[in-house]
């Protein structure tokens, strides 16, 4: 067998790490991101392998014509029935690269513990990276086949819900159903005075609002409404909720409802969420897998891999979800 | 050679022009030879009249006027290419062209009478086929299982002639090959329990437990173990 040069065995220690350390790295990015956790405990991650072109999200927003009441000997009209509408969208693909100099290897060459000391910075500022990278993607305004990120949260759930926009290929101003309802706008409603005096009325409101359509169990809001809400049901009697407690997530609760904040929400803004109808789909296949090393070209010795993941967020269903806008103290 | 020309010879106009009659082309009849030769022609034009009027009956008459009005149109069927080249065509090829021409439509009539039997013959074979694959279902319940495997093994040269019996069984033991794990896999296996869809071959479970710094060293070892010492350059 012939000996491995210093660049070949590295090459072949950062892939055995990465494969040996990955699926925790894989856990604490999907850990340490709230909304993907409470995401992952409604069984809203979804795993599924990406060949096909797009990703297709089934809705169900056709009923029959055919139900009825009936009497003894009535007759059923028979007619085929097709529930399913096919909302697409594409798959995105997240990667970040690692890069290893010729010189650094030369350098730390004949100290095993400065290779692995080096080998481990690398690999957790990747991780950190991508970690920041899915929560900055995931609220963001953006999506479908336009932008390269994931779909954000403000893009699903938008604060401007009757306005011309298409979300999985369906535009929210125009697409109705067969009872002429409007299925595929959220709900949005803008505080209707200061949160001390309007804050409980109009979220209470908005989560009903949502509720004939669904079921609403999880509120996020940016840091300063959070703490509102907090101040105010502190003059209650504070009732936690088993899941968040289940998850360690450090939370308050509206109705039972688990009440949560981001740094990354916009200000004055609270999103109600109903984690049946809304999710995470990643490729297991490519879920944070290091490609084979590379030579850079022109560079002497120096390697190249990258880290790539392939996923979207979606939803399949957006009466059911709302957003409160302009709540301030 | 001597040219004999009956109409220069029985043209009056041959005998009162004075042409010279001593020339080596020329023939002098006496009247007994000309009435001899008259009354010869009289007999072959009657003879001629007789043939026709014996060939051109009524009937035949009628059937060749249709023909010319273009009644029996639809029953040429099979009118070779060459049958519509008008004859001057012909004539003016020279004997080479004319060969070739000839070679052709000659070969082109071949090919198309043996693409007609090789049709035929693949008809044959294919109905042949459907009937034993048919019969050979009836007697498979797991038949239509196993054909796309059958299909597959079936476009390797090596099993060109098996029959559909042998496919059968080697389609069977193909899937029997495949549902089996290598001792290799079944390791690998053992050392997937309990792992999430995320992990890889390791087990997830202990790997959480360990700090960055512990696995880096454990993913060393292995190496080690695989490649020898790290090389210093």
């Amino acid at each position: 067998m012939a000996t491995a040069t210093l660049t070949e065995y590295l090459n072949t220690l950062y892939v055995t790490t990465w494969a040996k350390r990955r699926p925790k790295d894989v856990d604490q990015i999907f850990e340490e991101n709230k909304l993907l956790k409470l995401y992952g405990s409604k069984g809203m991650i979804k795993y599924e392998p990406t060949n096909g072109r797009r990703l297709e999200v089934p809705l169900r927003v056709k009923k029959t014509t055919t139900s009825k009441f009936f009497g003894k000997g009535a007759t059923f009209t028979i007619t085929d029935f097709d529930p399913l509408t096919i909302a697409y969208d594409t798959w995105k693909n997240l990667g970040d690269q690692v890069v290893r100099y010729w010189e650094d290897d030369k350098v730390n060459s004949g100290s095993d513990v400065a290779h692995l000391k080096m080998m481990n910075s690398k690999l957790d500022t990747v991780r950190d990276t991508l970690m920041e990278k899915v929560e900055d993607s995931l609220w963001a305004d953006t999506g479908g086949a336009s932008v390269l990120d994931y779909n954000g949260l403000q893009y699903l759930v938008d604060n401007s819900p009757s306005t011309s926009a298409t979300i999985h290929g369906i535009n929210q101003s125009t697409a109705v159903d067969s009872g002429g309802n409007y299925y595929w706008r959220n709900q949005q409603k803008t505080a209707t005075g200061a949160f001390s005096v309007y804050g409980e009325s109009d979220m209470t409101n908005l989560m009903n609002t949502c509720n004939r359509w669904g079921n609403v169990d999880l509120l996020i809001s940016d840091q300063t409404t959070n703490e509102l809400g907090e101040a105010e049901a502190l003059e209650r009697v504070r009732v936690v909720n088993q899941e968040a407690v289940n998850l360690g997530l450090d939370h308050i609760t509206f109705k039972g409802r688990i009440w949560i904040w981001s740094p990354k929400c916009p200000a004055g803004f609270t999103y109600f969420l109903d984690r049946r109808h809304i999710g995470f789909s990643i490729d297991p296949e490519v879920n944070m897998v290091m490609g084979p090393w590379k030579k850079i070209p022109n560079q002497y010795e120096d390697q190249v891999t990258q880290v790539v993941q392939r996923g979207n967020q979606w939803v399949d269903k957006r009466q059911c979800h709302g957003v409160c806008t302009g709540q301030a103290a | 050679m001597r040219k004999f020309n009956w109409l220069f010879f029985l043209n009056n106009k041959g005998f009162a022009d004075g042409d010279d009659k001593t020339g080596d082309d020329k023939v002098t009849l006496n009247k007994e030879e000309y009435e001899a030769l008259k009354s010869s022609k009289e007999k072959l034009e009657k003879d001629l009249e007789d043939v026709r009027m014996e060939v051109l009956t009524p009937e035949y008459s009628a059937f060749l006027d249709s023909l010319e009005k273009g009644e029996d149109k639809g029953k040429k069927k099979e009118e070779k290419p060459n049958d519509k080249v008008p004859d001057d065509v012909f004539e003016k090829m020279s004997k080479k062209e004319l060969f070739e021409a000839a070679k052709k439509a000659a070969l082109d009539e071949l090919n198309s009478t043996l693409d007609k039997q090789r049709k035929d013959t693949k008809a044959d074979s294919d109905a042949r086929t459907k009937r034993e694959i048919a019969a050979f279902a009836k007697t498979h319940d797991d038949f239509e299982t196993f054909r796309p495997i059958m299909y597959g093994l079936s476009l390797d040269p090596k099993n060109a002639d098996l029959p559909l019996s042998d496919l059968y069984t080697r389609a069977k033991e193909h899937v029997k090959k495949l549902g089996g794990a290598s001792d290799e896999e079944k390791a690998k296996q053992a050392r997937l329990k309990g792992e999430k869809p995320t992990g890889d071959s390791t087990s997830f479970e202990k790997v959480k437990k360990m700090s960055n710094e512990s696995i880096a060293r454990e993913a060393l070892d292995e190496v080690i173990k695989e490649l020898g010492p790290m090389p210093k350059s």
